[in-house]
Parts: structure tokens; C-alpha cells; sequence
């Protein structure tokens, strides 16, 4: 039983990674299957059964899910119109997929038991370095050592680049550090924060006393905090594709 | 008298949807709801920005005291570097918060 409470108790428990089957090594890395896994291939398969519904009608008039998919699909095409341009547009495909898959995969970490996998930070670095790439390489593949403009604004005095260029250079390879680091500490921090008000209101009541007193506002805020979590669900996923299609924007146009 | 034709009574749903839409003070409504959310997100936002420039920056230092044996030198210069990095990043990161929902400020976007 007291092994039971303390389970109950420690917010760092959900973030645990468990292997569900395990798989040989390849190359010296464990690449067994866990729930981290999982839960991402659960997103994707969501997405792709979502999306596939969405569009399997094309009625003039759509129906709930078709006009829920429409939505996205002009949500994330104006989001890269406004910030990268119409030329942005090319790059639609991966914003789109980057969105819905962070979108998804919060949104399932909001269900009670599970898994979320953008509170791990193997992830939401992996997403970042990807996009970070992407700008490097269709930058040099665009502008070639044109891009490089981007470290040098143009209409500075000369000696003024001695000290812009290392400031423009950190602040450039500060970025997939950023963009990982927000998602990942958003998540993180929220669910840990909904864990232990969680478990204030559980042990108040258990304890008794002036625990009856805590365990109602712990769990107002609890309810409260779930709502937020909601919003920051989406939110991050906002501000991590409109960061990629800034960041894509530099790479379309290095000099601004 | 004839049924009205269903493509013509979405059209007229269409243009009402839009009317109401256009309002300005739905938007204004829209805009400070969005602007007020988040002050949590906004304080991690500026965090992250000064405190991954400021990290790159000790790390790069760190990186060529070690290439050049010239510790402390390159630490100490590089992370005066990090730090004008990030305090240029939260100018930039504010700046973008605020156009996007300030009309003012929205008209310089473009400078650098």
C-alpha cells in the first residue's frame, strides 16, 4: 500500500521509458521498441487516419471532420504565407507534418496514462536538428556562399563585423537549441506541474486534518492547470513550426 | 414558388461567416486574448533565447581554449559574445511578439 501512495506521489514516474519489446542491438545502439515509440507511432497513425477521412469526401459542403481538416490545412498554409512568403510554400509538406506531429503527440500526452513523447528531449532535439539542417542545406543549395550573408548584415561600418559576425554565428546555433529546449521544458514542466497538484489533492484527502482543507484547492488548481496545459499543447506546436518557417524564411532570403 | 438552390444559400452563409469574421473589434478581441495568455510562455520564450545564446557562446569559448591552450582568454571573450547574442535574441524575439499584434510596430517588421 505505501508502495502504492509513493508511486502516486512522484512526478518524475510518467516520464519513465519502458521497453515494451526488446529488439537486438544494432551497432551498439538498443533500438528495442518502448513506449516512447509507441506513442509517436500512435500520433502518426492518428494523423494519417485523421487527415485520410478529412479528405476521402471532397464534398462542396463538408461535414464536421472534412471542415476541421480544411482548417488545418489553411492554418498552416497562411501561418508560412505570413512569415516565409509564397515561395515558403514549397516547404509546405514538411511544416504541415512537423505541426501535426508535435500537435498530436501533445494532445496525446493530455489523456490520463499517456506517454508524452515531446517531453523527452532526444525528441524535441531531433525535431529541431532536423529542421535547423534542412535550413543550412537548402540555404547553401540556394544561395550557395551566398548564404553565408545571413552572419553579415548588410549597411553595417567595417569594423562593426568583427564583433556582429561571432554574435550573429552564436545567436544562428543558438536556434535548434531554443527550439528544442521550449517544446521540451514546456511539456516537461507542465506535466510535472499537473502530477503533483494531482497528488496534493490525493494525499490531502488520504491525510486528513488540514489536508481536507489543501486537497479542493489543489485540485481547482489541478483543473485549472489542465485547461492551461491544453492551450500550451497547441501553442507549442504553433510556435515551433512558425519558428521553422522564420527560420526557412533566412534560408529563402539570407539577406534581410 | 421553387426550393432555393443549396449552392446559393452556402454562399450567403459564406458572406455572413465572413462579415462576421471581419469585424474589427472580433479581431482586437482575438489579438489581446492571444496576447494575454501566455505570460508563462512568454518568460520561457525570452528565457530560452538568453540562456541558449549564453550557453553556445560559453561552449564555443570553452571549444577554443581548448583547441588554442589559451584558457581563460577565449572563454572569457566568447561569452561576452553569448551574451550580446542574447541580448540581441530577446530584442529580436520581443520584436516579433509585438508585431504580430501590434499595428504600430508591425509597420517597421522589416527592419533588421
Amino acid at each position: 500500500m505505501n508502495h502504492f501512495f509513493r508511486q502516486v506521489a512522484d512526478p518524475m514516474k510518467q516520464f519513465e521509458i519502458q521497453k515494451w519489446f526488446e529488439l537486438p542491438t544494432v551497432f551498439g545502439y538498443d533500438i528495442s521498441f518502448t513506449n516512447a515509440s509507441g506513442f509517436m507511432l500512435l500520433g502518426v497513425a492518428m494523423i494519417i487516419l485523421f487527415f485520410g477521412y478529412a479528405a476521402s469526401r471532397g464534398a462542396i459542403i463538408p461535414n464536421r471532420l472534412q471542415s476541421l481538416g480544411e482548417i488545418g490545412y489553411g492554418f498552416v498554409a497562411d501561418m508560412i504565407r505570413g512569415t516565409a512568403g509564397e515561395e515558403g510554400l514549397r516547404f509546405f509538406p514538411f511544416v504541415f507534418t512537423l505541426f501535426f506531429f508535435i500537435f498530436f503527440a501533445n494532445m496525446i500526452g493530455m489523456v490520463p496514462y499517456a506517454f508524452t513523447t515531446t517531453s523527452h528531449v532526444v525528441v524535441t532535439g531531433a525535431l529541431a536538428l532536423l529542421v535547423i539542417g534542412i535550413v543550412i542545406g537548402y540555404g547553401f543549395y540556394k544561395n550557395g556562399l551566398g548564404f553565408l550573408r545571413l552572419f553579415a548584415p548588410a549597411g553595417a561600418p567595417w569594423p562593426i563585423y568583427i564583433l556582429l559576425i561571432p554574435i550573429e554565428v552564436i545567436s544562428f546555433v543558438a536556434r535548434p537549441l531554443t527550439l528544442a529546449l521550449r517544446l521540451f521544458a514546456n511539456m516537461l514542466a507542465g506535466h510535472i506541474m499537473l502530477k503533483l497538484f494531482a497528488g496534493f489533492a490525493f494525499t490531502g484527502l488520504t491525510a486528513g486534518g488540514i489536508g481536507l482543507l489543501v486537497a479542493p484547492l489543489a485540485f481547482g488548481m489541478g483543473v485549472a492547470l489542465n485547461a492551461l496545459e491544453f492551450l500550451v499543447a497547441g501553442l507549442q506546436a504553433y510556435v515551433f513550426a512558425i519558428l521553422t518557417c522564420v527560420y526557412l524564411n533566412d534560408a529563402l532570403h539570407p539577406a534581410h | 414558388m421553387t426550393a432555393p438552390d443549396p449552392s446559393d444559400l452556402l454562399r450567403e452563409k459564406i458572406a455572413a461567416a465572413k462579415r462576421v469574421q471581419d469585424q474589427p473589434d472580433k479581431k482586437k478581441r482575438q489579438a489581446e486574448s492571444s496576447g494575454a495568455i501566455s505570460a508563462s510562455a512568454l518568460a520561457l520564450r525570452y528565457g530560452a533565447e538568453f540562456g541558449a545564446c549564453v550557453f553556445v557562446g560559453i561552449l564555443v569559448g570553452l571549444g577554443l581554449d581548448y583547441l588554442f591552450d589559451s584558457r581563460p582568454w577565449g572563454l572569457l571573450i566568447m561569452l561576452m559574445f553569448g551574451l550580446a547574442a542574447g541580448i540581441l535574441g530577446v530584442i529580436r524575439a520581443y520584436r516579433e511578439l509585438t508585431a504580430a499584434t501590434n499595428p504600430v510596430l508591425s509597420a517597421d517588421k522589416r527592419d533588421p
